[in-house]
């Protein structure tokens, strides 16, 4: 209990913040603007986006800068709020680099088995670059999956790399390799949980983690089953092994004979209930429903590993919607159909 | 003295008598505009959608803007009505002839301009390469090697060492973001570096070709060229105020008028569009109906629907406050605390009977009220109405305790030949020899309100159906009792020896209160529900949480009443620092020779007015807003803003 009282203040910082983010009327004047100068602009003019364009001429701005600048932006947030009140030296709290280590690592796989090391450098976010133990501008110059698997001892990683997956030519098995490496951080993150957390904490969080695995899991298996034609066994083979809708139900989507057949299935969980027909796509009422529990935690939950979590997801999410406004405009889309894709 | 009556009002008209519509809103002055389709639904999920058309006046408004800057034009708000610009393109053609018909003297003083502004970047440029001591025009003519000027991301230059291509890179200076420095490579090597650097956001400045030289002689002669480029922009100054004299006058209307179409075009990001009818929603003062509907009888094929301001749920009406001219400008506390919601209760009497009161109390001085009276007048006529009528209105109460303190500029002694005339033995009332009266006076004016605070909060919780409020809750009827009859009982026992807590008065009036208080919310829902609930919302909750959870809720309530009660001490606390402050000035004047008195007693005065006016006007604020509108008031209200195009020079 008196745990949970130390760690008020960082809730109430967190919400503080979550309050200064996009709404509605943001989103609104966003998907308006003509350029990416004036997206960068109108962000600058807020005040949680104010800071990361303090010196940065937005006139000039490159579109891949300006998305490094703003993923960098909830990334200094998130240390900033784990650093407020010395979280960062507890286990747990540093779900959100071990996650973005993972993404890198999984897209400094595919590069060295395809020769793209040079474009993993360039697209490697600085503060990855600053806040991970791991060199990965060293890694970068490895030039099969092995001289990567060595550049990694000494880290978490080396005895996954270790057993990465390898297909019938000896080759590594990239797609196998990746759900392995996702595998690994989730099962990482759902035991640190289990052991320094109890209680509501625990069970709080570990709900809240399921639920963004089952998502994935729906949609990966939506499209495997609608793009890929693949059967149950090759889903079940594909998707990551927790969940929190339970197992009967996931199987139930699962098994499902066709695409919709599995819409139908998915639509009776209790994630499918804002897949709006007017969709064009699954993904926006999966992650509108994702995006209210997770709005739904950070207002009711007084824990701070709970609020957190859910905040850096939140933040994730308004950046991705950002990115899909620079997509839009950058390629001429009507603000409508724009407006439409965002998730909020 | 209560919340002005709003109506909801619909409009539905053709698309293309939109703009006379909304024209109509704001000439009407009392329309509170809503958005016709609400946040949640406006993601396209429904066929009526929110207009998001690009405003046309937005271009031509800063272009004119610029003219009227270039001109040296102080644009002012015109009446327009003789300008016959309507459209954005008209407004557009209007600026492209103006800027055409400027002479040669505005292109020379634009060119001339542009040279400074150049010549000056370049400045900018090269104070970023001052570690450069070489010669720009030699290094950027080497025939082997390929330079590049520029800044790079801070984030980016960690990636250099990744590269171990032919090429090295020289920072010059480094700030939070950027370094600005050079790259140099074999020119065979050219596109694969400069795709590398281009790939990590290097932004290469450009050398103009007119810098020569190394860094101190380029900028010696990048400052000279500045120079004469200011005279020539002063000569064509000259010319430009000939032009400007000519077109200020159509210069001015076309520019109110491209405002006020701006502001009225920005209104239209709330009105909802289906196909070419389009619709608009918002809340207009109920006594307005009329006027309202009358503006829109010459509108064919619009059609004004009046509906119950709760008519749509996706609406909250809007908060008008309702005062009198004694407790109008206390609005602005109010306000500034939160406004009531639409169905709620004003509290603007209340604060202003209050505040009037504890302000005369705490500041009481005849001659200082006298002069916060004649300042409140001042500011209200000259300078901030609704903080001079308050400032009237402290300055007669402070006069009136004042005159019963008998304390006029802190001379204590003053009024006393008075109220020996009149024969009044107990006044005045001078604060140091009744200091134990004072104190628990202002204990027992702050019990007085607190309970005056649930007394409101009982009436509004009836009104409002809230049983748990009204009854059982800390601040309901079952508080009241146990505050009320704990503060009898104590002074009874303690002040007047009358042993009243008997135990049926204990049992009665003291532990079913609390146990109402403990159990508020089962107590609640068994009314309410018929059914007896831990918990309001029916989320789970076991016996051992509910005592939990109540244990300290009790205990939080009762020290509030404690607190929220000792805390009114303050009031007395003030009368007393007042007197005390005023005798440090008085003992100063007894310490100075006689023709320095004067100057003493006005400086020791304002002192002690601003210093502790100020104080004491932001005590009793405190007061308001923690120990009264804590127990019955909730500022969740929304502002009534009515449509209305203002006129303003500065641009988005």
């Amino acid at each position: 209990m008196l745990d949970s009282f130390s760690t008020n203040a960082t809730v109430a910082k967190i919400r503080s913040v979550y309050g200064r983010m996009l709404k509605a009327d943001d989103y609104h004047e966003l998907v308006s603007k003509r350029n990416i100068s004036e997206i960068a602009e109108y962000l600058s003019s807020l005040s949680f986006y104010g800071e990361a364009f303090r010196d940065i001429d937005v006139v000039t701005l490159h579109r891949g800068m300006l998305e490094q600048l703003l993923m960098s932006n909830i990334f200094e947030l998130y240390i900033k709020l784990i650093s407020f009140q010395e979280l960062n030296d507890r286990p747990f709290y540093d779900f959100f680099i071990r996650k973005h280590e993972c993404r890198q690592l999984c897209v400094l796989l595919n590069a060295v088995n395809n020769g793209l090391n040079d474009g993993f450098v360039t697209g490697l976010p600085a503060y990855i670059i600053k806040h991970s133990d791991i060199n990965f501008i060293m890694l970068a110059k490895s030039r099969s999956t092995e001289e990567l698997t060595d550049g990694l001892k000494g880290t978490r990683y080396y005895k996954l790399f270790k057993n990465l997956p390898k297909t019938e030519d000896g080759k590594t098995d990239l797609t196998g390799s990746e759900l392995m490496i996702r595998t690994g951080y989730y099962s990482d993150l759902i035991n640190s949980i289990e052991k320094n957390f109890s209680g509501s904490d625990r069970d709080d969080l570990l709900l809240t983690v399921k639920r963004e695995v089952d998502i994935i899991n729906i949609i990966n298996s939506y499209r495997l089953k609608k793009y890929f034609g693949y059967d149950s066994d090759r889903i079940r083979r594909s998707i990551l092994p927790f969940t929190q809708v339970g197992k009967a139900t996931r199987e139930r989507v699962i098994d499902s004979e066709d695409p919709d057949s599995m819409l139908a299935a998915i639509r009776k969980t209790s994630y499918g209930k804002l897949i709006s027909d007017e969709d064009e796509t699954i993904e926006s009422g999966l992650y509108r429903r994702s995006v209210n529990y997770l709005r739904h935690t950070i207002s009711k939950s007084t824990s701070a590993p709970v609020v957190l979590y859910a905040f850096m997801n939140i933040c994730e999410r308004e950046l991705r919607n950002i990115i899909c406004i620079i997509e839009g405009v950058r390629y001429d889309v009507d603000s409508a159909s724009i407006y439409k894709l965002l998730v909020f | 003295m209560a919340i002005e009556k709003m109506e909801l009002v619909s409009i539905t008209a053709k698309a293309e008598q939109l703009e006379g519509i909304l024209e109509r809103c704001c000439k009407s002055g009392c329309f509170h505009i809503e958005n016709a389709v609400s946040a949640s639904t406006a993601s396209g999920r429904r066929s009526l959608q929110l207009i998001n058309d690009k405003n046309p006046y937005e271009v031509p408004l800063k272009g004119l803007g610029s003219i009227a800057t270039e001109l040296g034009i102080e644009l002012k708000e015109t009446t327009f009505s003789a300008c016959e610009l309507e459209s954005g393109a008209d407004f557009t053609a209007f600026c492209d002839d103006l800027e055409n018909e400027l002479s040669q003297a505005a292109k020379r003083r634009q060119e001339a301009l542009k040279i400074i502004s150049e010549r000056k970047g370049a400045i900018i440029q090269i104070t970023h390469l001052n570690g450069l001591n070489e010669q720009f025009d030699k290094i950027f003519s080497l025939k082997h090697v390929h330079v590049r000027a520029g800044k790079l991301p801070n984030d980016s230059r960690q990636k250099l060492e990744y590269y171990d291509k032919d090429f090295f890179f020289v920072p010059f200076e480094q700030d939070k973001s950027f370094t600005w420095g050079m790259y140099f490579c074999p020119h065979e090597n050219k596109e694969i570096v400069d795709n590398i650097f281009s790939s990590l956001y290097f932004e290469t400045i450009w050398i103009p070709d007119f810098v020569k030289g190394n860094t101190a002689e380029a900028f010696e002669r990048l400052e000279n060229e500045i120079k004469e480029q200011e005279l020539i922009v002063r000569e064509c100054e000259n010319e430009l105020k000939y032009f400007a004299d000519l077109h200020e006058g159509d210069i001015q209307r076309a520019y109110t008028k491209l405002v006020y179409k701006r502001d009225l075009f920005r209104f239209r990001r709330k009105v909802g569009i289906l196909r070419d009818m389009v619709f608009i929603k918002g809340f207009i003062p109920l006594k307005q109906q009329e006027r309202f509907a009358k503006l829109f009888e010459e509108c064919p094929d619009t059609e004004v629907t009046f509906m119950p301001p709760d008519a749509d749920s996706a609406c909250t009406p809007p908060t008008v406050l309702k005062n009198s001219w004694f407790s109008k400008p206390y609005a602005m506390l109010v306000e500034m605390y939160g406004l009531p919601d639409y169905t709620g209760f004003n509290p603007t009497a209340f604060v202003a009977l209050t505040y009037t009161l504890l302000f005369g109390i705490m500041f009481g001085d005849l001659g200082q009220g006298f002069l916060i009276f004649l300042l409140g007048l001042l500011i209200g006529k000259k300078v901030h109405k609704q903080l001079g009528g308050m400032m009237a209105r402290c300055g007669i109460s402070s006069m009136i305790f004042g005159t019963l303190y008998g304390s006029v500029f802190g001379l204590e002694e003053l009024l006393d030949p008075v109220y020996e005339g009149i024969g009044l033995d107990f006044l005045p009332l001078h604060p140091f020899l009744n200091t134990s009266f004072i104190l628990f006076t202002a204990v027992g004016i702050g019990a007085a309100l607190i309970i005056t605070s649930m007394i409101l909060n009982i009436i509004i919780g009836f009104k409002e159906h809230d049983i748990e409020r009204a009854v059982f809750s800390n601040n309901g009827i079952a508080g009241l009792i146990f505050y009320s009859s704990l503060g009898a009982g104590a002074v009874l026992t303690v002040f007047f020896d009358i042993k009243i807590m008997s135990a049926p008065f204990v049992i009665f009036l003291i532990v079913i209160p609390l146990i109402c208080i403990f159990c508020r919310v089962p107590f609640a829902a068994a009314i309410k529900y018929k059914e007896l609930r831990l918990s309001e919302d029916g989320e789970k909750m076991t016996i051992g949480n509910f005592i939990v959870e109540n244990f300290f809720e009790m205990f939080e309530y009762a020290l509030s009443y404690v607190s929220n009660t000792m805390s009114f001490l303050r009031v007395g606390g003030f009368v007393l620092s007042h007197a005390g402050m005023m005798l440090v000035v008085t003992t100063l004047m007894e310490m100075v020779n006689s023709g320095a008195r004067i100057p003493v007693m006005i400086i020791g005065n304002l002192f002690v007015m601003v210093m502790e006016g100020m104080i004491v006007a932001i005590q009793i604020i405190r007061l308001e807003f923690y120990e009264m509108f804590s127990r019955f008031y909730s500022g969740d209200g929304k502002p009534f803003e009515p449509v209305k195009a203002e006129f303003t020079t500065e641009l988005d």
